[in-house]
Parts: structure tokens; sequence; C-alpha cells
């Protein structure tokens, strides 16, 4: 089941003097299995919309289904959230519990699945993220690496076996092995289970790897809904946003502002190259 | 002597008895005064932790940080090292300790004793130098990001230090707020002999420097120039990836291209454009 959304709008803090409307009629379709990315500059409404679909921020304006369940009538809560899981910006610091067992256990406890269902559920989750169950199972969450640590968050998220998995910028503060690692781990994820998946981030190179989608908010609205390769069409409208085109996306875009012949849609750093060779040769030729 | 000397410096966290981490091993080096050095490593290589040592807030385990010829074991020197150093870290929340801007900012001065003419001069000059003057009378928290840490270095530069350490200072800010910031420090260091070190893993952001030191595994495996950014291979095996420019140059190069080294994307598309 899709997730459909149609004119939503959010306001905090109506009718006061610090009124802000974080979101103004969004209308928007979410595919079963597509991996949508959602970029935008700080404040834009990112977070306001994410928040929506798990039910964080009750739904004020506007319709929101997601998988059949209609946020605007009274809808149950636990069936939302375990159909939709949130991984937050920094999950790490969300690490609670004695164990890393525990810890990850702790959402499907609450569903209240048998302990050999959850027992199962973590093993896998932790197979999944690359934590070795026996080794760590046992360990306090707060002794591990960061990059460890991040990786047993996510695995708690898993566990809850999520149809739409949200990622708030599930990269930030990595390097770029760190970052390579968490990208090539939701690819896996979305692969093992098919879920839909739902990432923010600032980062276009990073959301182009993989998004079948982008939607680009801007100041509460939907700009623009489409392919990577057809957002660059639009690159300088996006620089305007506060937002940086992927680096292949701009430097085509500087070539042919140069006057250099280079096809549209270049969004990958191999079709630049293949294009810029094609053209060499041609030169040469 | 040069302005900072790192002389064999070891460190270790231990967890228990089992786990011991060595994050720094042996480390030396020594940078002068008015260069600009990248100081780049994978998470977990030790740069944050030789940020530490720099200005004192640890000590090495052996070996020994001379900021211009003072000791960091000094306990009595610590306060004049940390005139001549400051440091920016990475989170730009966790550094505000005033509920307005300019007290803020005023806060190193006023630690310094100064008189009240002398801190409101600096205040001014250093809110000037980071662009933020409009800004002075009003809250950190409803700042971006970006703008939060050219407070955060507003507020070390106050101290009028010789050298600004960014640790990571960027990698919590969205692509805007980090070219401000980097725009902050190039003019900076074009307006004055400001001594940087910047500590990131961004590697577009140390192509910026004039020297690159890349830490892998505790230990120092690479110091020189940007030269480095040609052996991709090299770079991979430290955990760290070349600039996607600097990568889409090597490639052309590769296919018989005969692209000069370039540093910058803006040099990159030149280079294509002299050659089609």
């Amino acid at each position: 089941m899709p997730i459909i959304i149609e004119n939503l709008s959010y306001t905090y803090s109506p009718n006061t003097a610090f009124s802000h409307d974080a979101l103004k009629n969004i209308s928007l379709t979410v595919n079963d299995g597509e991996y949508l990315g959602i970029i935008g500059h700080t404040g834009s409404g990112k977070s306001t919309f994410v928040l929506h679909l798990n039910g964080l921020i009750k739904l004020t304006s506007g319709k929101i289904i997601i998988n059949d369940i209609d946020l605007s009538k009274k809808y149950d809560y636990k069936k939302l959230r375990s159909t939709v899981g949130i991984v937050f910006q920094y999950p790490e610091y969300q690490l609670f519990d004695e164990t890393v067992e525990k810890d990850i256990g702790f959402g499907p406890k609450n569903l209240g699945l048998s302990k050999e269902e959850i027992s199962y559920r973590v093993r896998t989750a932790m197979e999944m993220v690359g934590l070795d169950y026996q080794s760590i199972k046992d360990r306090s969450p707060f002794e591990l690496s960061g990059g460890q640590k991040r990786r047993a968050a996510l695995a708690g998220v898993i566990a809850m076996h999520p149809k739409i998995l949200i990622l708030d910028e599930p990269t930030a503060g990595l390097d770029p092995k760190g970052k390579q690692n968490i990208l090539d781990l939701v690819k896996t994820i979305k692969n093992a289970s098919n879920a839909t998946i739902i990432m923010i981030s600032h980062n276009m190179d990073e959301i182009n790897q993989n998004c079948s989608r982008i939607a680009v908010l801007n100041d509460g609205q939907l700009k623009y809904y489409m392919k990577p390769e057809e957002l660059v069409n639009y690159g300088r409208e996006v620089e305007e946003m506060g937002l940086e085109l992927p680096t292949p996306a701009k430097i085509a875009q500087n070539l042919r502002e140069q006057g250099i012949n280079l096809k549209k849609g270049i969004v990958k750093q191999e079709e630049l190259v293949d294009e810029v060779i094609k053209l060499y040769k041609g030169v040469q030729n | 002597m040069a302005l900072i000397e790192v002389k064999n410096v070891k460190y270790a966290y231990n967890f228990n008895e089992q786990d011991t981490i060595i994050a720094v091993n042996d480390v030396s080096f020594s940078i002068e005064e008015g260069e600009f050095v990248a100081l780049v490593g994978h998470n977990g290589s030790g740069k944050s932790t030789l940020a530490k040592m720099l200005n004192g807030l640890i000590v090495p385990m052996s070996g020994d940080v001379l900021i211009d010829g003072m000791n960091t074991r000094d306990d009595d020197l610590l306060y004049d090292i940390r005139r001549q150093l400051g440091v920016v870290f990475q989170n730009p929340d966790n550094q505000m300790v005033a509920t307005i801007i300019e007290d803020d900012i005023a806060f190193g001065p006023e630690n310094l004793g100064l008189e009240p003419q002398e801190i409101e001069k600096r205040v001014d000059w250093a809110l000037n130098a980071v662009g933020m003057q409009q800004y002075r009378k009003g809250m950190p928290f409803r700042l971006s990001g970006g703008q939060k840490q050219r407070i955060a270095i507003a507020g070390v530069l106050a101290i009028a230090p010789r050298v600004l350490v960014l640790d990571e200072s960027t990698s919590m800010l969205d692509p805007k707020g980090r070219a401000e910031v980097l725009d902050i420090i190039k003019q900076l260091r074009a307006e004055q002999k400001l001594t940087v070190v910047l500590i990131t893993h961004y590697m577009d952001e140390a192509t910026e420097a004039d020297r690159i030191i890349v830490l892998n595994k505790g230990k120092i495996a690479y110091e020189g120039g940007k030269e480095i950014f040609l052996r991709e291979d090299e770079l991979k095996s430290y955990g760290l990836d070349v600039p996607v420019h600097i990568h889409i140059a090597n490639t052309l190069r590769k296919s018989g291209m005969d692209i000069k080294n370039i540093w910058t994307q803006k040099e990159l598309e030149d280079e294509i454009c002299r050659l089609l």
C-alpha cells in the first residue's frame, strides 16, 4: 500500500505571535518499495513532514493514508508505529538500556511479541547491521565505538520490521567510509525486506546514489518531486534554495554555461566522464 | 623553534583491563607560524585526541606538546597556552555559554581580565571578522548551525590567539553552513597572519590547506602537499576519499586527456574547457 498525502499543512503555535507555517499544502504519493530522498535546507520542513508519518506530530490539516491507516481518523498508534520506523539524527544518543540485546529488543518487546520472536528479531537485526551477536549482545551500548553505536540504534528500528523505514540524515558526522557503510546497509535492508525507504539528507551526492525520486522542500512547500536526472535540469533554482547539486551535475552545468555541448541530465561522475571523453575524441578527430 | 611542536606523543583510552585503545601512537610534527595545515583521518584515527592535546585539555601519556615553547604538561602555563591557541569544536550547540551573542563573545576576554573598553573593542572586531555584527544583541539559539559556528569562531578570535584549531567544526553543518565557515577561514587567513589547523574528514576542505597531515590508526601516514590527492588508492587505504572533482580529473587523465593537476572544481572546469 502506498503512502498518500493530500494537502498537508502544519502550523506551529497557531494563533500566537510565534505562529509559523512549517508545511504548506503538500501532496504526494510514495509507491511501495520506493526509495525516496527528501532534501531541503535547515528549516524547510523536512523533519515536520516525516514526524507526521508516524504520528509524532498530530495531523491537523490535510490527509495522510499509510498502508490503509487513515491518520485523519482515530487510528491504532501501535499499528502505525510498527509500520513506520524512524531513525532520527544521531540515533546513537537514543541508546539507553543496560545491554545491546535489551536495547534492540525494547521495541519488539513493546509490540507484545513472544520471547523467542524478540530474540530472533534481535539476532537477525544485529546480523544485518554487521554487529556480532555473541560478542556484543551483553555489552553496554555505551561501550561501543561511535560507528557501532549508530549500527545498534539502527538495529533497534530494524527489529520492529517496519514496512516503511525513515532515516533522518543517517550519515551525519561520519567519515567517508562510515558514510558509505551506512548507505550500503540501507540498500541491504531494502533488498532484504523490500521496505519503502524515505531518507532525509543535505547531501545530493548521497541521495543520488540510490533514490528513485527526490522531494525538494523549501520554506514548507514541495518544490520538486521527480527523478534525480530530471531534478538536475533545475540546477540554478535548486542552488537558490541553498542546496548543492551533486558535484558532477554542478560541473556539467558550469561547462554548459561555458558553451560546451553536454547532454542534459548528468548526475553521476561516470556519465560526466563518458560525455567529456566523447566530446574530446570528437575534437581530436 | 616552530609555533607548535608535537614530539613523540602517545595517548590511550582504557575502558577496562582488556579493552585499551591506543588513540595516538608516537606522533611528531611541527607547525610554523602562519601555516594552514589540514589534519585528516577516518573516524577513530586519533585526530580529535590530538586536537585536545594541542591546548592541554588532555596531556600525552608520553612525549610533549609545546605551544610557542610552552609545555602543556605545566599546569601554570595552560592559561597562556590557551591565549595562544583556540579550539572550535564540532557541535555548535555545546559551545555557547551566554544567552546574548555579544556576552558569549565577551566571555573569553573577560576571563583574561581585560579592561571593559578593550573587551568592547575585541567583541566588535571579532563580530566583524565573522560577518555577524548585525546579530550582536541576538540570541544564539535563534541562529542556524553555520551562524552558531561563526559565533564560536568569533568567541575564540576575541582572545586574539595566534593559532585557530577547528576540530571537525563543519561536520554537523549543511553545505551552506560549511561554505560559510570555510569562507571565514579563508578571509581570516587573507587579512592576518593567523595560523590555522583544520581537522576534518571532508577532503574537499583539506584541498584548501598548504600542507596535509594524514593520520591512520593513531600514526602519521602522510605529511606533505596536495599531491596525495593524485594517489587515490593510497588515500582509500587510510579510509579517506578523493574529492569528487579530483577523482573526475584523475579518471579523465587516465582516459588520455592531458588534464593538468587541479585542486579546485573551477580549475577542473577550466582544464576541460581548454581541451574541448
